[in-house]
């Protein structure tokens, strides 16, 4: 029997689980699928039951692949940022999770930032408030559904909420607690400030701990479903942006890790807990502990639409269906040139956090000539949300981060065409991850931690393997600058016929009569 | 026996015949495409014999088509405006004719700037200079054909030229006029001091009439070769969208016209020309109809149903195309306003009241929830919302009459739900009106009206038996989009504006020379 690890990653659009060796050699992977359920415009909610039906079916399919002769010797976990899972005393679920992407809380946040005031925040807890963090998604459920709130007895991010009910003890850690907005960040516990400033009492949150380390055993009943024995020691594990630079070995500030998936983020290890005093970007824990003298926190700026738009273009309005479908609609883009022969796309299909932090901007094409195709389209949609990752990196680098190559990892990182314009829009080097699911294997790291004592900075170095490199051209640098300057422009210049459709869009439901979505 | 009118029209694509009975029903058709030569880009002409010989022979097919041609009474001919040539003192052409959109004579248009000045040319012609004008092209002619133009006694316009060889008599309309820069709108004459200061002999110029004005009989060799009888009256034409506006019944304020196709236009008769030389700046067109010398506001938007048919190209890629069908369900069950989704239609360039070569589209306000079917709404509302805006800007100029009865004609009118979103922005019923080849049903009816078919314009209209059908606006949608029109679309431009000119710079910028 060979021991191996699991790292279970709770996305937003499934679960992915990956079985490893103790040497860091992937075994298996699994996966479970799961929507994001929209009941109202901006809404964005998740069913917890979901979650664990999908992590069954990744888990089963990835131990089924695994083959015999494994031992499951712990599992990590990861998971989505920000998102509220509501249960009683008895473990019941009280509501839908309401995720990251969610935007009904928008009356929250601006009671909670100026209750706090914006400065002190940001102080406090690294970032200030959006809708779809914990914080906020809390007190909208206080005021608009009460008779929720009074039964709530545990108030849970999805990966712990997904923890919670493999072993029955609750727990976070600092990197996901940091991403509540009800947590200290540089003490790395919860914030009695905030905690009262919103209302929630510390015994309705789970213990913190280290994301290395053990939180519970499997208890047989979950372990029966999931195709396990029971009694493998649970790691606490961390948010699934900490997890993704452990698991791509980025682990110095030296190096950036640009993850396009859904949203995309940029993300630069910090070993300073220093958050931006304008708010533009997150300074969140990371999963290393800074007591060991390893950088215990990350810089991240995060674009809410990335792959996102690109599925949005692909499904919504190009209809494209088959494997292929990415590959066909970059080979078009490839046809167009830098700028999209005249076209912009402006990429804030779900408002925008880095660096304008603002739930109402919106997505829009300008520039729109008779001589455009759809694969300018493609490539305006590919280039503006590269473009807003640049000005996500351009507050970054304002903090001082340095770093000389980009990592690349998610979907966007297998698109040859996507590397190019991010080495030449950003001016440096760009890598691509070979390590799929990068946040799993950062559990996974996190699970032989905990559990062998094993030290997760070289363990994550050991373990992350990348393409060859792709280098950026001067020429084509230059071309991307002049393009950026007018993307900026046009943020500035469409962002108040922005709020007026965002309003416009969820003013009263005159306007949406049925619900288009099957949700 | 009963009477039949004829009615040309000399078009862009082809030229066109039709016999009609008085109601308006069209008795016979022929059509043969307009001979277009293209020396190099940016130049095209017609040869003046050509378009005569194309002239006979769509007559000879739609006469024999008839029972009996003798009942012909009233010929009128409509035709592209701006174009025209130059004929010797025995009527014959001394050179081609430049196609109205040929843009060779930009240096000329340029000079006329200096030489008299955009606002001094726009308070007497009610038009903003532009090259494709028929003045530009008659000074491009002086300095590049001076032989032919020391030949030359009369300039005719191609309208006039046909007129001329059906009946000898040489005239030109107020409605054709109106494209040269020479007419004197306010006082229908043509203005003598311009035309000295540019140094063309007044004399080259024929007399100005009233559309529908008796010319003269057919002459013999016309007859003979074009199966016209002799004892027909040929009537003065005239420029061929007014014509058309004239068929639709749109010749008094209070009425206006929508024609819908791949460009589309907004025709408002107005009570007397407008001075304010913001009409012009803001790209608006004026000009004298062809009933009367009334006045008409013209605004044209190009790319509208081009707007449609490039967003399905757009989806659909070079291959096999959408289900239109399929597109427009979609599009219909999305609810009015687009989930906030809000299509700019400047694909080519701005329409009135923006004169803007250097606009761009736009699709603002995207979300994820924007779906192919909001997409195409919004391209639908889009297009809606850019010709209210575009009534709005003449409405808002003093003395213009609010048009309380909105008529659309062309192929676009098919598409309901594009005439209910209309309805419902411009918070009006729109009248679709069924016409037969509405250009050559008016020139038919100025032919009538030459004849003595009907005793005046607004006979010949009630005179029709035209199908009308009348789509109303949905009272729950029209606050949704005022909403939006106020709030979103009319700022939209202005917004976008600065960005698109920087776009255009840098893609001019990196354009081959």
């Amino acid at each position: 029997m060979s021991d191996v690890f699991l790292g279970v990653d709770l996305g937003t659009s499934s679960v992915k689980v990956v079985v490893v060796d103790e040497t860091g050699r992937l075994r298996a992977t699994g996966t479970g699928a799961y929507p994001v359920s929209h009941p109202q415009p901006g809404w964005a909610e998740q069913d917890p039951e979901a979650w664990w039906r999908g992590t069954i079916e990744a888990v089963r399919q990835a131990v089924g692949w695994g083959g015999s002769g494994l031992r499951v010797a712990g599992i990590g976990f990861s998971g989505q940022m920000h998102g509220t899972v509501l249960r009683d005393q008895t473990g019941r679920l009280l509501a839908p999770a309401i995720i990251w992407a969610d935007g009904r809380s928008r009356a929250q946040v601006e009671e909670i930032t100026a209750k706090v005031g914006p400065r002190r925040l940001i102080e406090i807890a690294g970032s200030p408030l959006a809708t779809g963090f914990q914080a906020a998604s809390v007190a909208w459920v206080k005021q608009e559904r009460s008779s929720v709130w009074w039964r709530t007895r545990h108030v849970m991010l999805p990966k712990d909420d997904l923890r919670w009910r493999c072993c029955g003890e609750t727990a976070t850690d600092p990197g996901d607690g940091s991403s509540t907005l009800l947590f200290d960040a540089r003490w790395r516990n919860w914030s009695p400030e905030l905690l009262e400033a919103v209302g929630v009492e510390q015994a309705q949150l789970p213990p913190v701990q280290s994301a290395a380390s053990i939180a519970g055993e499997l208890l047989p009943a979950p372990a029966d479903e999931l195709g396990l024995p029971p009694g493998v020691p649970l790691a606490v594990g961390t948010a699934d942006a900490a997890s993704g630079l452990l698991g791509a070995g980025i682990v110095q500030p030296t190096s950036m890790l640009l993850s396009i998936s859904t949203g995309a983020q940029v993300m630069v290890p910090s070993a300073a807990f220093d958050p931006d005093p304008k708010g533009r970007i997150h300074a969140f824990c990371s999963a290393l502990e800074p007591a060991t003298g390893k950088p215990g926190w990350y810089q991240m700026g995060a674009t809410l639409a990335a792959g996102m738009a690109l599925k949005w273009l692909r499904d919504e309005l190009l209809g494209l269906a088959g494997p292929d479908a990415y590959e066909r609609m970059t080979g078009w883009a490839a046809q167009s040139e830098v700028g999209a022969r005249g076209l912009l796309f402006l990429p804030y299909l779900a408002g925008e956090r880095t660096p304008h932090m603002d739930s109402r901007a919106r997505g829009a094409f300008l520039g729109l000539g008779a001589h455009h195709t759809r694969g300018d389209l493609v490539r305006a949609v590919i280039e503006g949300t590269t473009l807003a990752c640049l000005d996500a990196f351009a507050v970054l680098r304002e903090r001082g981060a340095a770093p000389t190559q980009i990592v690349m990892a998610g979907g966007g990182a297998r698109s040859p065409l996507w590397r190019q314009v991010v080495a030449d829009a950003f001016g440096l080097p760009v890598v691509a991850l070979a390590t799929a699911d990068q946040a799993a294997m950062g559990a996974a790291v996190l699970a032989v931690a905990a559990v062998r004592g094993r030290d997760p900075v070289s363990t994550a170095r050991a373990w992350a393997a990348y393409g060859p490199p792709t280098e950026p051209s001067p020429a084509r640098h230059a071309r991307y600058a002049e393009v950026h300057d007018l993307f900026r422009q046009a943020y500035g210049e469409t962002i108040a016929t922005s709020h007026r459709l965002a309003d416009f869009g969820e003013a009263p439901r005159r306007q949406f009569g049925t619900s288009r979505r099957p949700s | 026996m009963e009477p039949l009118i004829v009615g040309l029209d000399v078009g862009t694509t082809s030229v066109k015949a039709v016999v009609y009975e008085p109601d308006g029903s069209a008795a016979a058709v022929a059509t043969t495409p307009t001979p277009t030569h293209y020396p190099r880009p940016g130049r095209a002409y017609y040869r003046a014999e050509e378009l005569w010989d194309c002239t006979v022979s769509v007559l000879r097919d739609a006469l024999a088509r008839v029972d009996d041609p003798r009942r012909v009474v009233g010929v009128a001919v409509a035709s592209m405006g701006e174009a025209g040539v130059l004929l010797d003192a025995d009527g014959r052409p001394t050179c081609d004719v430049i196609a109205w959109f040929d843009t060779r004579t930009t240096p000329q248009a340029e000079w006329l700037d200096r030489a008299i000045g955009k606002d001094r040319l726009f308070a007497s012609s009610g038009i903003s200079l532009q090259p494709i004008f028929s003045l530009a092209k008659l000074l491009w002619l002086k300095e590049h054909e001076p032989a032919a133009w020391a030949r030359s006694v009369r300039w005719l316009h191609v309208a006039d030229y046909v007129a001329f060889r059906l009946c000898g008599v040489a005239a030109t309309d107020y409605s054709i006029a109106s494209r040269t820069l020479m007419l004197d709108l306010h006082r229908l004459r043509w203005d003598e001091e311009v035309l000295r200061e540019a140094g063309i002999d007044p004399a080259l110029l024929a007399p100005l009439v009233s559309g529908g004005t008796a010319l003269g009989p057919v002459t013999s060799e016309a007859a003979a070769a074009t199966g016209l009888p002799q004892s027909a009256t040929v009537a003065a034409g005239g420029h061929d969208h007014v014509c058309g506006a004239f068929a639709a019944g749109t010749i008094a304020p209070g009425v206006m016209l929508n024609s819908l196709g791949t460009a589309e236009a907004v025709f408002v008769p107005v009570a007397k020309p407008l001075s304010d030389p913001q009409v012009g700046r803001q790209g608006y067109a004026q000009g004298a109809h062809v009933v009367d010398g009334r006045t008409y506001v013209f605004a044209g938007q190009y790319t509208s149903g081009a707007s449609v048919s490039w967003w399905r190209d757009v989806l659909s890629g070079p291959a096999e195309k959408l289900d239109w069908e399929t597109m427009l369900a979609e599009a219909a069950a999305v609810p009015p306003g687009s989930l906030g989704v809000t299509f700019l239609p400047h694909l080519r360039l701005a329409n009135p009241p923006h004169d803007d070569p250097r606009s761009r589209g736009a699709f603002v306000g995207l979300s994820t929830d924007a779906t192919r079917g909001v997409m195409t709404r919004a391209v639908l509302e889009g297009i809606a919302f850019e010709s209210r805006n575009s009534l709005d800007g003449i409405v808002r100029h003093a003395g213009v009459e609010a048009p309380r009865e909105f008529r659309a004609i062309g192929g676009s009118t098919r598409n309901s739900l594009l005439m209910s979103i209309k309805a419902s922005i411009m918070r009006q019923p729109q009248r679709i009106v069924g016409l037969e080849e509405g250009t050559a049903l008016g020139a038919a009816m100025l032919g009538g009206l030459g004849a003595g078919v009907y005793p005046d314009a607004e006979s010949a209209i009630a005179a029709l038996d035209a199908a009308t059908r009348d789509v109303e606006p949905d009272p729950a949608a029209v606050p949704i989009y005022e909403e939006v029109y106020q709030q979103v679309f009319r700022p939209l431009y202005d917004a976008v504006a600065p960005l698109s000119h920087e776009i255009v710079r840098m893609q001019s910028e990196r354009a081959p020379s």
